[in-house]
């Protein structure tokens, strides 16, 4: 009886805090999933205790095995989760710089000196202001 | 105490005669009716590149009149953006994003601001100002979407490295395996593009090793990618950022890339339209 309810108390505890979280605008909705996920087996196995054993019956796979291949399961789900959060953020930050790159341009902000023009090395071509600039 | 100033003094005021010292040669500039058509961009990306960036903007400049020059400054650490004449258009990115997020930077500033051709030329001067001439003929010809500079399709005094020419003639070999594309020089930085590769630049493009994957991209999406013989030099200053050491683990990077790319789609039709 004790180990279903600490699995009950456990599972229950993921999912309140991770509703919590999502309402008080902590943490996003596809984050949220992978805390479902973590919480429901627990909640399943307080439920239903012996369902390792059936997986591992049904499977004919030692039942310890059968728990590893779970714990297993779950980091890689959660790494990958992760993974690919951290591929989209650094794909905006990246858009993002770009972007902050071509407005700076734009507006004339760089670290650049414009009167004080380097040593020529070769005469400046009168014609090169006229075409292709953007206005 | 004396002589150490005097040695630090410009040549010039330390010479007893006032003498001419020589000057770079008067270089005529290109000026082919197909530039006067076309609004031509030359994407500079520099990181690092204080000694050479300037001496080669000046030369395209100087060669290429009718082009606009826009140098990406990758985040650099030394004075590369001061460098650069005003005769330029500079990006300073806040950061350093690779090779890959700074030449996306130039195709979405060549989108934005409608550029019918858009030149890639390294900052390090490896690639010649008067070869550019070559690359937009071809492109506007109609030819291709994709015109890449090739160091080996004829032989040139340019001979890198064995342990380079093994690694771009693996990934050559195994582009060609992928997707039958026959490319002798997938690394070349040296290539241009048509608006329409622009737009699909801008869209997407590879971050990590965006010169081979391109060229598979490409490929696979049905645009029309082709080489012609070009020349190059050494770089003029500084070091390449692939050392002998990482050259191996490079190749075998890519190869894996490459063999991804396979399954990549990142230039959706009912976007972008057909190639």
């Amino acid at each position: 009886m004790m180990p279903r309810i600490i699995l009950l108390c456990f599972g229950t505890t993921v999912l309140m805090v991770a509703v919590r979280r999502m309402r008080t605008y902590r943490l996003k909705e596809r984050h949220m999933l992978m805390f479902i996920l973590t919480g429901l087996p627990f909640l399943a196995l307080s439920i239903w205790p012996a369902g390792l054993w059936w997986v591992s019956e049904q499977l004919h796979i030692d039942y310890h095995t059968i728990s590893m291949l779970c714990i297993a399961a779950f980091l890689i789900l959660v790494i990958f989760e992760m993974l690919t959060i951290i591929s989209l953020q650094d794909r905006r930050i990246s858009t993002l710089a770009q972007i902050v790159g071509i407005m700076m341009e734009k507006e004339g902000i760089t670290d650049r000196p414009r009167s004080e023009e380097p040593e020529e090395e070769y005469p400046a071509p009168a014609a090169a202001e006229s075409r292709g600039r953007p206005a | 105490m004396r002589l150490k100033s005097t040695i630090f003094e410009p040549i010039e005021r330390r010479l007893p005669v006032k003498v001419v010292l020589p000057t770079a040669p008067a270089v005529a500039p290109i000026r082919p009716p197909v530039f006067k058509r076309l609004k031509c961009l030359i994407i500079v990306p520099a990181f690092n590149e204080s000694r050479s960036v300037a001496k080669l903007v000046r030369r395209l400049n100087q060669l290429l009149p009718d082009c606009h020059v826009l140098v990406i400054d990758d985040g650099s650490t030394d004075d590369t953006v001061r460098q650069i004449p005003s005769t330029a258009s500079v990006v300073s990115l806040p950061f350093n994003l690779g090779i890959g997020g700074a030449m996306q930077t130039g195709y979405r500033y060549a989108a934005l601001h409608g550029y019918d051709v858009a030149v890639q030329v390294d900052g390090d001067g490896q690639h010649r100002p008067r070869e550019v001439e070559k690359l937009v003929e071809t492109l506007v010809s109609g030819e291709a979407d994709l015109v890449v500079g090739s160091r080996f399709m004829v032989p040139t005094s340019f001979v890198p490295s064995l342990s380079r020419m093994t690694g771009i003639r693996v990934l050559s070999a195994w582009i060609r395996c992928l997707c039958g594309l026959k490319i002798t020089d997938c690394t070349s930085g040296f290539r241009a593009v048509n608006k329409k590769v622009i737009r699909a630049y801008a869209h997407w493009y590879p971050e990590d090793y965006p010169e081979p994957e391109v060229v598979l991209l490409l490929h696979r999406s049905k645009y029309k990618v082709i080489e012609i013989p070009v020349r190059m030099r050494r770089r003029m200053y500084g070091r390449s950022s692939i050392s002998l050491a990482h050259g191996l683990f490079y190749v075998l990077k890519v190869s894996v890339c490459l063999f991804l790319d396979m399954i990549r789609q990142p230039w959706p039709s009912d976007k972008l339209g057909l190639p």
